[in-house]
């Protein structure tokens, strides 16, 4: 995954290649690849929620 | 004895003087102005001896003895809590006296019944504002005058959002120094406080240089400390003297440490007060004020803390939705692409599978064979040339009766 990545441009990302399956934008030979992609950039962006989610129950624990 | 010229006892003539200051004085009581000049008060035995002086151009023009006795000794507390100054010598007052005159003891003096506090408030108050005049005057660049309200240096200083290093001024072991600690250690927030105290006297006649002294050790520290608190408490309500000078007005005015002044002033507001950042009442009056300063920085802190998380809590929540929206949506469209393109191959297999003539002759359609190869250009045969005709499951062997061009209408297919 490029390393640069941030949740935004996941996000932004995963929206396209929804809104393309949707409007059968894609060639099915490509949908593989696609379907790769997106798991991918859900995953991603679902550590990275996992991960704002632990700091912030950790500092509330600590301040509040 | 005769000793050829006439002559008295001294009582006579000082019976004689009695009567004639008598005559003169008796039932007559005077208003005048006189400066104290030395004072001997006898408070057990209640009576006080004054020397009443007059100076003009410095010199003593008038002077004479006077006495307060037991009768009206009040006068001398009452004097110090209404006006504030303490009964000592160099005050210029004003006077109800009678004349007396004891021929046993040969003693003139002034008694007196009556002292107008009212003169002495009304001089104390000229003189404070003849200070304030040379304050704004002399100081503007520290000090100025606007709308009836002093504004100073001092007063514009910012208070810090937490104060925490205090610099005292206050009297060793004097009640406003203990209201003022007792009130800050005892906070119900548990804030702690750095306290340094710059011991001084705050009564009496180097009080004012004392007060200056410290105020200037302390500017020394002025990036250390948070605060000045001149603390003055406790019961006495007199002699407030070192607070109404024109110095040390100046040195609060010109301080760049906020000042807060908590010096028990009843009955009016000090120079030193109208010059300070923040004038309260009392110390301890003053150490709650630090304490509310604390407090409410506290409490936005945490406002805010909470709704930081809130606002964080919200953010998290809605990328949360929106993740998992947008997960669902593309497993839906997923499937739903991958059902479209298989329904779309269903279909082509299904036409391919029409397509096979087999099938075609399953439907009743036929397919003729010429030398065993399969007729698809009529012009190729002829009348009488042997056909055969395969149909599902059967093959007619037959000759050709006739050839004719086909009508459309003849054949329904």
């Amino acid at each position: 995954m490029t390393t640069n990545l941030t949740y935004n441009k996941a996000l932004g990302e995963l929206e396209k290649i929804v809104k393309q399956i949707e409007s059968e934008e894609i060639q099915l030979d490509a949908l593989s690849e696609k379907i790769k992609r997106a798991t991918e950039l859900i995953e991603f962006c679902k550590t990275k929620l996992r991960t704002t989610e632990e700091e912030f129950e950790k500092s509330r624990s600590i301040i509040g | 004895m005769d000793i050829g010229f006439k002559y008295i006892k001294l009582s006579e003539l000082v019976y004689d003087i009695e009567k004639v200051l008598s005559d003169k004085y008796k039932n007559k009581t005077y208003w005048i102005v006189a400066e104290t000049s030395d004072i001997k008060k006898y408070d057990q035995r209640r009576y006080c001896f004054i020397k009443l002086i007059e100076n003009s151009d410095s010199k003593v023009v008038a002077k004479i003895d006077a006495v307060i006795w037991w009768q009206y000794y009040d006068l001398i507390e009452q004097f110090e809590v209404i006006t504030g100054k303490t009964f000592s010598k160099n005050l210029e007052l004003l006077l109800n006296v009678r004349i007396s005159f004891s021929a046993k003891f040969g003693s003139l003096n002034l008694e007196i019944i009556d002292i107008s506090f009212q003169y002495t408030i009304g001089k104390l108050e000229m003189e404070r504002k003849e200070i304030l005049r040379r304050l704004v005057k002399e100081n503007p660049n520290i000090i100025t005058l606007v709308d009836g309200e002093y504004h100073t240096y001092n007063k514009s200083q910012h208070l810090p959002l937490v104060i925490q290093n205090i610099a005292l001024v206050s009297a060793p072991n004097s009640d406003g120094l203990n209201d003022f600690i007792h009130e800050l250690e005892t906070n119900k927030y548990g804030f702690k406080f750095n306290i340094d105290k710059y011991l001084t006297q705050i009564q009496g006649q180097n009080a004012s240089r004392m007060i200056i002294e410290q105020l200037k050790a302390i500017k020394k520290f002025d990036h250390i400390y948070d605060v000045v608190v001149i603390a003055r408490g406790g019961g006495s309500q007199i002699d407030f003297g070192a607070f109404d000078t024109y110095e040390v007005g100046q040195t609060i005015a010109a301080l760049n440490i906020p000042v807060f002044t908590g010096i028990g002033h009843e009955r009016n507001i000090s120079i030193a007060d109208l010059m300070s950042h923040t004038s309260v009442k009392t110390p301890t009056k003053a150490a709650s004020y630090i304490i509310d300063v604390n407090a409410n920085f506290e409490e936005k802190i945490e406002s805010l803390g909470y709704s930081f998380y809130d606002i964080l809590r919200d953010i998290l929540d809605m990328q949360n939705e929106k993740l998992s929206y947008l997960a669902d949506k593309f497993k839906i469209e997923t499937r739903l692409f991958i059902n479209k393109k298989s329904n779309e191959l269903e279909k082509l297999k299904l036409s391919v599978k029409y397509l096979n003539p087999k099938n075609v002759l399953s439907r009743g359609y036929a397919v003729l064979f010429h030398n065993k190869k399969l007729l698809t250009d009529p012009s190729l045969v002829q009348k009488d040339d042997i056909l055969k005709t395969v149909l599902k499951d059967t093959v007619i062997t037959g000759k050709i009766l006739q050839k004719e061009k086909r009508d459309d209408n003849q054949f329904n297919l």
